[in-house]
């Protein structure tokens, strides 16, 4: 799949997982990596980029004698997973379409 | 925790050093949190780190696009120098690097080239302003048009220096977004250096656009941007504003136009002219300076040493006799700002000396920074000397007095054709000195032109 695409459905899918309940980093990578294919190490990078773009906020909390660091959506994140969802709505009536296209050829 | 993860750890926090170190620290406590959290689920330490990439790659990456990002936000040269740094060591194809070498040294000169220029520029406005004001506080406190109209003068150059140093700034900071945001598209290409082999999966790298990040981003940072943008726009404003209020300012004095008469050879229309008569019995030896008028050494009828100023506004002459020395000098009153570099170019007014038939001075010294010098009589030793003004001897058939002439960088033409000897110096000429009586001349940066027809009547 194209990189850039990847990317942006990357940041869709976490910002998606975390609308519906904050969770850490490992649950989020088997989730993610469950739906696509990509490199485990690299859920990190995208993880920071919504941090400081506001789209996530994080907070430590304990567990098993250790602290695990959560995620939580933000407003801005909700309004940017909404700007997704609309893009991706899209990018179905193209797939739709050839995948029609497929079935009557 | 196993031996190979614990090494996983310490290498990734070495691969990071030179990072900010809450960075660093945030990145390797993620990386714990997830492999403790795989541990607990089950997996063995050879299952998860098959599904890492190196700590290498993962600071790689991190790296660069936390650079990427800082050079969007923040661009500068050195935020620039380190997305290309942390970059580099992702590519790895010799061809890739080739490529991506010539693409760092391309666009890091003109970012910095971009940068000089601004630098530049705006320490030109910073050094014209100042000395506008420097030169106005040397004129006289009579001359208030002058004053005003030097300030004026250093205003509006100074905010023609400010505009451009303000636009290379904008303009070196965008290239440096589009560069950094380029760096990213590069390494995002699919099928490109940045594919993992193990997973055969690409890493993405971000890279949003300046535009998108601003509209993107909600809330703080959205808002900061705006207000940034804002703020800025004042100082073009101020700039045209003061180009405007210096042109009225400086106009309005007639200062400029005063200095483009001079610096086109037109005629003054502000001259007075001033006549000094002398008897040639009181006068043994002569000496003529100015500042940059030109020196006419003239025959004349009448039996009396004549001196014949045409005085602009902005001279004024010092002239006395005593002990057979007949000294004139002209000086400026102070009125021309940067007059300095003003008298390096000729002023269309003249000094004209008359001497009576059969005088014959001890010693003649004429001198003019930045006038011309006609010398249509002298059979005695005269010594004649400019800095960038021409010299030129009508050296007809009544002259018979040798010439020793030298200029350091314009040329000398005798009987219209060219003559001396080049040296090191210069060029050097020498005529027959006749009885030992001798011309000499000397200019700097003018030329010597002797045995000339002048084109202007006696």
């Amino acid at each position: 799949m194209d990189a850039q695409m990847k990317k942006g459905l990357l940041d869709a899918c976490v910002l998606y997982i975390l609308i519906k309940g904050d969770t850490y980093g490992y649950k989020l990578t088997q989730e993610i990596t469950s739906l696509l294919e990509t490199s485990e190490s690299a859920l990190y990078p995208v993880l920071r980029r919504l941090e400081v773009q506001g789209h996530l906020e994080t907070y430590s909390a304990e567990h098993s004698g250790r602290l695990r660091r959560y995620y939580r959506i933000t407003a801005a994140g909700i309004l940017r997973l909404n700007e997704y969802k609309v893009e991706l709505l899209e990018l179905k009536k193209v797939i739709d379409f050839i995948a029609g296209g497929d079935e009557n050829g | 925790m196993d031996e190979s993860l614990k090494s996983f750890l310490t290498e990734l926090r070495a691969r990071l050093s030179g990072f900010p170190e809450s960075e660093t620290r945030e990145a390797v406590e993620y990386y714990e949190e997830y492999i403790n959290d795989a541990l607990e689920e089950g997996e063995n330490a050879e299952n998860i780190l098959s599904h890492l990439d190196s700590p290498e790659r993962i600071a790689a990456v991190i790296m660069t696009e936390t650079s990427i990002r800082k050079a969007q936000s923040k661009p500068g040269l050195k935020n620039y120098s380190n997305v290309l740094k942390y970059s580099r060591t992702l590519i790895t194809k010799p061809l890739s690097v080739l490529l991506f070498s010539i693409f760092v040294i391309v666009t890091y000169s003109t970012a910095f080239l971009l940068f000089l220029g601004a630098i530049v520029s705006a320490a030109a406005a910073c050094i014209v302003l100042p000395g506008a004001v420097y030169e106005a506080l040397k004129i006289p406190a009579g001359f208030t048009a002058e004053i005003i109209g030097t300030i004026g003068g250093g205003l509006f150059f100074a905010a023609l220096c400010l505009l451009p140093a303000y636009g290379l700034f904008k303009l070196c900071t965008l290239f440096i977004r589009l560069s950094a945001s380029l760096v990213g598209r590069i390494l995002n290409k699919p099928g490109n250096q940045l594919r993992d082999t193990r997973q055969n999966s690409t890493i993405g790298i971000s890279s949003p656009s300046p535009d998108s990040e601003g509209i993107t981003d909600a809330g703080e940072k959205g808002e900061k941007i705006a207000k940034r943008a804002g703020t800025s726009r004042w100082i073009p404003w101020t700039c045209l504003i003061a180009i405007t209020v210096g042109l009225i300012l400086s106009l309005s004095t007639g200062l400029p136009v005063k200095l483009f008469m001079i610096f086109n050879s037109t005629e003054s229309s502000s001259i007075t002219t001033q006549e000094w008569e002398y008897s040639k019995s009181d006068v043994n030896k002569i000496s003529i300076t100015t500042a940059h008028s030109h020196i006419r050494l003239e025959k004349g009828s009448s039996d009396k040493i004549k001196i014949l100023y045409e005085q602009p506004d902005w001279m004024e002459p010092e002239i006395s006799c005593a002990n057979g020395q007949l000294t004139f000098e002209e000086k400026s009153n102070g009125r021309l700002p940067l007059f300095f570099l003003v008298s390096l170019h000729e002023n269309r007014t003249d000094v004209v000396v008359t001497l009576p038939a059969g005088f014959e001075p001890a010693e003649l010294k004429l001198e003019s920074r930045g006038g011309f010098i006609y010398i249509e009589t002298g059979d005695f030793n005269t010594k004649v000397k400019t800095y960038t003004g021409s010299i030129y001897v009508e050296k007809g058939t009544a002259m018979t007095a040798g010439v020793k002439a030298g200029t350091s960088t314009g040329i000398i033409q005798a009987a219209g054709k060219d003559a001396g000897t080049k040296t090191a110096g210069g060029i050097k000429y020498e005529a027959v000195v006749n009885g030992g009586k001798a011309i000499e001349i000397e200019t700097s940066r003018g030329s010597i032109f002797i045995d000339w027809i002048s084109s202007r009547g006696a």
